[in-house]
């Protein structure tokens, strides 16, 4: 019997062990940038909210430029699903399994968005009376009671959330002729100065990951079969 | 002694062929990360080629250990894969025991060249 254990490459063994693990980290790691697409999209938001916040604040807001904010939350998004389709999922889609702990943090923001959602919805149809369901208040009503909807499916980290969060926000005042005050340039600099240098990492971290599974030179035609 | 040889030799035996073939344990492991897996991701971080990979999903979809789904994507065909209840367990249970005969080798087998 020792002998026999002496031909088993216990060394091999617990190098290929070792391997193994690694890989099965690196597959949840794709997976995450499968799910979320984490890193340029929080570049993206993290830009599109200074710049956003800053338009909002400082520019005399025509309606073109109403428009343009209010179509920058949906702008991130597209560039999220596309950044996740054509980019990060490039080797095929691989769906993350999140852990308990995971679910319980999404479930609980997206509970604080609805919550927060409601009394906001409430106490501008309170305030606002009839004339909130009138045109643009109605908008402003359709924005605000999207938010958590948007949350449940798109904002899977903490930088999803902030970045996602304020712009929407700022969709919802601009929509009703509102903007938020110049000192909130600030805030979204502060957002931003934490999302950006994030996605940043993150997406460095995709790179090097992308190496390591070997990646690099696959294009999207392997991804189905 | 004669009882710890025994030993071995039985968990030697006992090791899982099905997993324990390497190109299926990495499937195995991939599938273990992630809920739901491309065919496409499998073949690139495997390395396997497309009839290869076929072949041992197949196996481990025919054992209980992976589901497979087919379905389209516009016009292509799109196949994914993933770990069961019962596929988890086997590597869960491949795991303890290759840990288990890594640590019964003697210790001059382990040392680094």
């Amino acid at each position: 019997m020792q002998t026999y254990l002496h031909k088993l490459d216990t060394i091999d063994m617990q190098a290929k062990t070792e391997q193994l693990a690694r890989l099965a980290e690196n597959t949840s790691r794709y997976a995450r940038y499968s799910r979320t697409a984490g890193g340029l999209s929080l570049v993206i938001g993290g830009v599109l909210c200074m710049a956003a916040f800053t338009i909002g604040a400082l520019v005399d807001l025509t309606p073109a430029w109403r428009w343009a904010l209010v179509s920058a939350p949906l702008l991130w998004l597209a560039s999220k699903e596309l950044l996740r389709n054509f980019y990060y999922q490039r080797a095929g889609a691989v769906r993350e399994r999140l852990s308990d702990r995971q679910r319980r943090v999404h479930v609980w923001m997206v509970a604080y968005l609805a919550t927060m959602a409601v009394v906001t919805i409430v106490g501008f149809t309170w305030t606002g009376g009839a004339r909130a369901w009138q045109w643009p208040g109605i908008a402003y009503i359709a924005i605000v009671a999207a938010m958590p909807l948007v949350a449940a499916r798109w904002f899977w980290s903490t930088g999803d959330f902030l970045v996602g969060v304020l712009l929407v926000c700022q969709a919802a005042v601009v929509i009703v002729g509102l903007s938020y005050p110049s000192y909130w340039i600030l805030i979204a600099g502060l957002y931003a100065a934490v999302a950006i240098p994030t996605g940043w990492r993150e997406h460095r971290d995709y790179l090097r990951l992308r190496d390591e599974l070997g990646l690099r030179d696959d294009g999207r035609e392997t991804a189905n079969a | 002694m004669k009882h710890e040889a025994q030993d071995a030799i039985d968990a030697v035996l006992a090791v899982d062929r099905l997993v324990h073939e390497p190109a299926r344990l990495a499937i195995l492991t991939v599938l273990d990360g992630a809920e739901l897996v491309e065919f496409g991701f499998l073949e690139t971080v495997c390395r396997l080629s497309k009839g290869n990979l076929s072949s041992h999903l197949s196996k481990l979809e025919a054992a209980g250990l992976v589901a497979i789904d087919k379905s389209f994507r516009g016009k292509r065909p799109l196949t994914r894969a993933s770990i069961t209840a019962t596929g988890r367990d086997a590597l869960e249970r491949y795991r303890r025991q290759i840990a288990a005969l890594i640590g019964a080798a003697p210790a001059s087998n382990k040392e680094t060249p």
